[in-house]
């Protein structure tokens, strides 16, 4: 099933985000507009805005409040973006050249603060402290995480627990947050939006885990980016992490440069694919995903929670 | 004086660290030159203590902290009920926001250690999500939507400034003002003193222009300037230190009409502003009387 048939029903209100995250993004600056709109425009899953609709159907559900942070956490991920490529002097976003390629990395720069403002203005429209205390130590934390990934960068003695924490702070927060406040401004219980919010964060974990074993198994055609490229960059992922067990994979994966040529690269990926790396990486993000499915059971249910197992199951066995 | 100022505030950062603002509602205006100096002081080691990251600064500079700016920002809550406590936090989460998008004005496109361009963007993220993280935790939401207006002005401006395409010198340094000045501004109008805008902005433009000047004299690249060759000489391409003593001159000159237009305007603010803070006046006066402008350019032939 296509992720867009598991909401379905809540066709007219995403369509109301999209409209929306046009509308945030109105700039008197020309440039400032083509390139937020550039990546607007290249699409993505809206994973975020949708986690936001659909936990906010557990309480009062109000689109035109609930749009806020919809749209507020697509924004926030979208600038995180576009300030990501210009960490990894990424060429390609989504199949499209990213805004520090197609212009460079100073308007990137100011593109991407740009769209953060431009969520928190948005964010503003909620006056709800905790819902802002909540979003703003997420956003603390995904920044504070990334530092720690460019530290972490070809340290090949890292541990699982590293890594988990890593992809907590890089991927499943934000997630965790999005359920978490549509919960939140809908105005349910705390023991509701609390277990939204860890619902999100295995989800994330999953997500992030799938995410980093596609970096392997993916074509180039379909992840926009060569395979091994995170390797390539130095981010040692749960594959690799795996794999390094096996002491001739280990020796290979030891010798990897951000130099390396591609054949090179592709023997250090058929090394890593031969130890089973991949199925015990794939195995626990299945763990992630079955531990997301049984919190969702003690939610209340509804329509909505059928929308989340299925995304759920959605994030477990994508392709892309 | 500037020296005096800062041993100043050393002293009073070594004492009394511990209950640095008291919780009494207290604004800057009864607020002795010393006791101001304190705050100041105290915020400064403050934003510090926020930004200390161990990694971070073995690769990228420490961020400069603006003490004016934080001078400006107590004085446009002088009037207000807030106490020093909060005072202190909001301007924390100003300054910061501030210090955010200058470290990303620093992120350059070529030449520039791999690492150390990935830290200043994140250092800079990190920084802007702790001026959310600040305002959230003091409940104050009016003032995050305040400053991403801001952030916003700025950042519009600043890719002007940088793609300077086709744009005349007065556009230039309009945005230059506003680049500047807008996250101080929108932080005096959200605390009801929209009539300080035309201070903040003179006081921040003259400051940054002379700071590029300062810069040139001491053989550093200065964007402003390059910029100014492009908006005056737009079919030269050339660097200013490539160009010939009298374009030069005419550059410098330039920069100077803009100063001296600045220093006028913050004269005639000094003598219509009623009760300004006794720290804000006395670096106004600096800034107008004693800052020396007539800088020893070498104008020699490029």
């Amino acid at each position: 099933m296509k992720l867009q048939m598991m909401y379905s029903f809540m066709k007219a209100d995403i369509d109301l985000i999209e409209k929306e995250l046009h509308k945030a993004i109105t700039s008197d600056s020309d440039l400032i507009q083509k390139a937020s709109l550039n990546l607007i425009d290249a699409g993505g899953k809206r994973l975020r805005p949708i986690f936001v609709l659909l936990s906010a159907k557990f309480g009062k559900y109000d689109i035109q409040a609930i749009k806020n942070v919809a749209v507020a956490l697509e924004l926030i991920h979208m600038a995180s973006l576009v300030h990501d490529d210009v960490i990894d002097n990424a060429e390609l976003r989504r199949g499209k050249l990213t805004v520090n390629a197609k212009w460079d990395n100073r308007v990137a720069m100011y593109t991407g603060d740009y769209i953060l403002a431009c969520s928190l203005e948005y964010m503003t429209k909620i006056d709800n402290v905790e819902a802002h205390r909540i979003l703003a130590n997420t956003i603390a934390e995904v920044c504070f995480g990334e530092i720690e990934q460019i530290k972490d960068k070809y340290r090949f003695n890292q541990t699982l627990r590293d890594y988990l924490r890593r992809i907590k702070r890089k991927t499943a927060l934000l997630i965790a947050t999005s359920c978490q406040l549509g919960a939140i401004v809908s105005g349910t219980s705390e023991d509701i939006h609390k277990k939204l919010f860890q619902f999100g964060y295995l989800v994330g974990m999953s997500y992030q885990i799938t995410d980093d074993i596609l970096d392997f198994t993916g074509t180039e055609k379909v992840l926009g980016k060569p395979a091994g490229g995170d390797l390539l960059q130095g981010n040692i992922t749960l594959p690799v992490l795996y794999a390094m067990n096996d002491r001739n994979a280990k020796n290979k994966i030891l010798t990897v440069h951000e130099n390396m040529s591609k054949d090179e690269m592709n023997d250090i990926i058929a090394a890593i694919k031969e130890t089973g790396a991949i199925e015990k990486a794939h195995q626990l993000s299945q763990r992630y995903l079955q531990k997301a499915l049984s919190v969702l059971k003690e939610l209340p249910d509804n329509r909505t929670k059928k929308s989340l197992i299925e995304i759920a199951n959605f994030v477990g066995k994508r392709k892309y | 004086m500037f020296l005096c100022y800062n041993i100043f505030c050393s002293i009073f950062l070594n004492k009394e660290k511990k209950d640095i603002y008291p919780g009494k509602k207290w604004g800057l205006r009864v607020m002795s030159l010393q006791e101001s100096l304190k705050l100041v002081a105290s915020i400064k080691e403050n934003i510090q203590q926020k930004i200390k990251h161990y990694y971070l600064y073995k690769y990228i500079e420490l961020p400069f902290i603006d003490e004016d700016r934080i001078i400006l920002l107590l004085n446009s809550m002088m009037d207000s009920n807030i106490s020093k406590n909060d005072m202190a936090k909001v301007v924390t989460s100003a300054m910061l926001i501030q210090i955010a998008l200058d470290t990303h004005g620093k992120v350059t496109n070529f030449g520039e250690d791999l690492k150390k361009r990935q830290l200043l963007v994140l250092s800079g993220d990190y920084y802007s999500g702790l001026y959310y993280k600040i305002l959230a935790e003091v409940d104050n939401i009016p003032l995050i939507k305040a400053l991403a207006e801001g952030i916003k002005i700025v950042n519009e401006s600043k890719i002007v400034l940088y793609r300077n395409e086709g744009i005349d010198i007065d556009t230039y340094m309009k945005n230059l003002i506003r680049a500047e000045s807008s996250i101080v501004t929108k932080f005096c109008s959200y605390f009801g003193n929209s009539h300080l805008t035309p201070i903040v902005e003179d006081f921040l433009f003259l400051n940054r222009l002379l700071s590029e000047k300062e810069k040139v004299n001491i053989g550093h690249t200065s964007e402003m300037f390059e910029a100014l060759v492009k908006c005056l000489f737009p079919t030269k391409q050339l660097a200013f230190h490539e160009l010939s003593a009298e374009l030069k001159r005419k550059i410098v000159n330039t920069c100077d009409q803009y100063i001296t237009l600045s220093k006028n305007r913050l004269k005639e603010y000094i003598k219509d502003l009623k009760n300004p803070s006794l720290l804000l006046g006395q670096r106004m006066k600096f800034l107008v009387m004693e800052r020396n402008t007539v800088l020893n350019i070498q104008l020699e032939e490029g």
